[in-house]
């Protein structure tokens, strides 16, 4: 069992098991727990602590479920681009429990609100950087994890945020895969193209309305077809032609913001917002994509050094 | 969605499952179970422990696999727990086995959404019958340092449903292929109660194992179900070193031969209907005693009544 002593912040030792009242160094406020940034004296490297949070509601069921399985599934991931779970600390009394992750300085929309050179867009080769990052971890995660279910079952659709989440789950489709984190990855390639998310629906109707304006709506699409009619639904969307070129402009060096975009980038861009589930290119392909391969160079973003 | 693309998804679904699934039983999962810990614990005590994780699952209708992995919190810690004196009393057993139950439902049974509720109920009944609650809290916490938190082995029931997935006699037909899935979960969810069995093979060998034998006895009842071919096609399948590991055949004709002593009459495949999946048809013969209530119309209430 780890001592108390071992994590002291840089001015002064921060007895982590007996929980000083003051916070050193408060780094952020998660959904589970507050996150602490310490040093380990055993190695002099500066670590993230999140202390798991016990409301009282949660506390009538033990220790914290969506706690646990966030626990058991860093754990089971390792992987240069994901933070990994150094170990689990358990103090004095057992609601005093800790989870010692590597400690990052700033999020990915931090970094692009706040860090180094965020009044302007990205470099191409910087997005490349980022891009292959997330891919090769989303690749990682497909591979190991056992996020996806048994597609016999029926799973839930309240996954994701609804700004990234696929346009099936919002049609309620309970079959579904690794394809619904590509989606999110494209909408993230679109965010760090132009700084700011590419489809910020109100509500789950408005999330539609914003991805088929985007994107155009599925005529003529056998999966869309096949998912309305198993459906029984009778609805009629209005038709639109998909405005992702108009939105995001290749080999322009514009004024309006967006970062520059290859032919290539273009390409992977809407492989990753394919409407149709199953022409949506995967994790693992996306990496073997030209745009990867081909072009400039990709360079550690400038926040990141 | 049409059926052979939906086959077509499952199957890779399953391929890559069971490659995790094998890679997790090598890895982070892979332990023995001490030599002597089966002395610290009463065989009768285990089964009867396993018995009441059965049909408290049942009750409240949660997937049977995690009792298979209460049972593996309880024997890892069990295990762990020989030299410890204070460990060998019908008390500590129970609040072992109750906390096991707890944790395995937390973790196990989130991913449908009709079960949230019951989730809540059992897990109260569990805090709230049993023991002081916060004796659970102690022993949750004691559990999930002991298992250094990993929670997720790979189980008996998901190398069951994958390798039924991937068996050729699913694009037979539907009778078969449910009945070669759920003889295989039936003797996968015997082996449970022995502890031998899981102290001596993987969960791979014996879910391939039982696999083994319910492809056996639809060759029994109708020898032109299963061709040789299929027989072959699959055999290349797990040979296939995209697999990641190859299965020990010796070690599953050795299993074979255990869980036919568990279970010598698996029910035969004109007994079987597919259209009813009802677990209560296909459960050990321990379960079905004619002056028994129906489990489902009371509640197991206490794993001390047993």
């Amino acid at each position: 069992m780890p001592k108390a002593d071992r994590w002291s912040s840089d001015e002064e030792e921060i007895v982590l098991l007996s929980l000083l009242p003051k916070p050193i160094s408060h780094l952020d406020e998660g959904t589970y727990g507050v996150v602490w940034k310490a040093r380990d004296n055993a190695t002099q490297e500066i670590v993230a602590i999140k202390q798991i949070k016990f409301d009282s509601d949660m506390t009538k069921e033990g220790f914290p479920i969506s706690a646990l399985r966030e626990i058991g599934v860093l754990l089971s991931l390792s992987h240069e681009s994901i933070v990994s779970v150094r170990e689990m600390v358990v103090g004095s009394t057992p609601d005093k429990v800790f989870m010692v992750m590597d400690c990052f300085e700033m999020d990915l929309q931090a970094a692009m609100k706040k860090g180094p050179g965020a009044s302007t867009p990205f470099a191409q080769s910087e997005v490349k950087y980022m891009m292959r990052q997330i891919l090769s971890a989303m690749a990682h995660v497909t591979s190991i994890a056992r996020k996806y279910e048994h597609p016999a079952r029926n799973m839930t659709q309240m996954v994701v945020t609804l700004w990234y989440r696929a346009p099936e789950l919002l049609f309620s489709e309970s079959c579904y895969g690794p394809e619904i984190d590509t989606w999110s990855i494209g909408c993230i390639f679109g965010e760090l193209l132009i700084k700011e998310a590419i489809l910020k629906g109100t509500g789950e109707l408005d999330q539609i309305q914003k991805i088929f304006k985007l994107l155009g709506t599925p005529t003529d699409d056998e999966y869309w077809e096949q998912l309305w009619s198993k459906q029984g639904s009778t609805f009629k969307w209005k038709n639109n032609d998909s405005d992702l070129a108009r939105t995001f402009a290749v080999n322009s060096f514009s004024a309006t913001g967006q970062s520059y975009l290859s032919p290539d980038g273009f390409d992977l861009l809407s492989r990753l917002l394919s409407l149709n589930p199953k022409k949506r290119i995967t994790a693992e392909d996306a990496l073997r994509h030209s745009y990867f391969s081909c072009g400039v160079t990709e360079q550690v973003p400038m926040f990141y050094v | 969605m049409g059926y052979h693309e939906k086959q077509q998804l499952w199957w890779n679904f399953s391929m890559a499952e069971l490659g995790s699934l094998f890679r997790k039983e090598q890895s982070t999962y892979r332990y023995k179970i001490h030599p002597e810990w089966h002395h610290s614990i009463s065989i009768h005590w285990r089964h009867k422990i396993c018995d009441w994780c059965y049909e408290f699952i049942d009750h409240y209708n949660f997937d049977r696999e995690v009792v298979g992995v209460a049972i593996y919190y309880f024997d890892r810690y069990i295990s762990s727990q020989t030299s410890c004196e204070g460990v060998h009393t019908k008390d500590k057993f129970q609040i072992i086995a109750v906390t096991s139950l707890f944790l395995a439902i937390k973790l196990h049974s989130m991913s449908e959404n009709s079960l949230v509720e019951s989730r809540s109920q059992a897990l109260a009944r569990l805090l709230y019958d049993h023991v002081d609650p916060q004796e659970i809290y102690e022993m949750e916490m004691n559990i999930l340092v002991l298992l250094d938190w990993r929670l997720n082995p790979p189980t008996l029931h998901q190398f069951a449903i994958n390798f039924s997935q991937l068996h050729p006699l699913g694009d037979c037909c539907s009778t078969t292929t449910s009945y070669l899935y759920e003889a295989t979960r039936y003797q996968v969810e015997l082996a449970i109660f022995s502890p031998e069995l899981l102290a001596t093979f993987t969960s791979s060998v014996i879910a391939y194992a039982a696999l083994k034998n319910a492809e056996e006895k639809i060759t029994v009842d109708n020898p032109h179900i299963l061709t040789p071919d299929m027989n072959q096609s699959f055999e290349a399948l797990m040979t296939d070193p995209t697999m990641t590991m190859t299965l020990d055949s010796t070690a599953v004709a050795r299993c074979q031969l255990s869980l036919k002593r568990l279970c010598p009459q698996l029910p035969g495949l004109d007994e079987f209907s597919d259209t009813d999946t009802d677990d209560r048809d296909i459960q050990p013969d321990y379960y079905v005693q004619e002056d028994t209530p129906d489990p489902a119309s009371i509640s197991p209430l206490n794993v001390a009544y047993y």
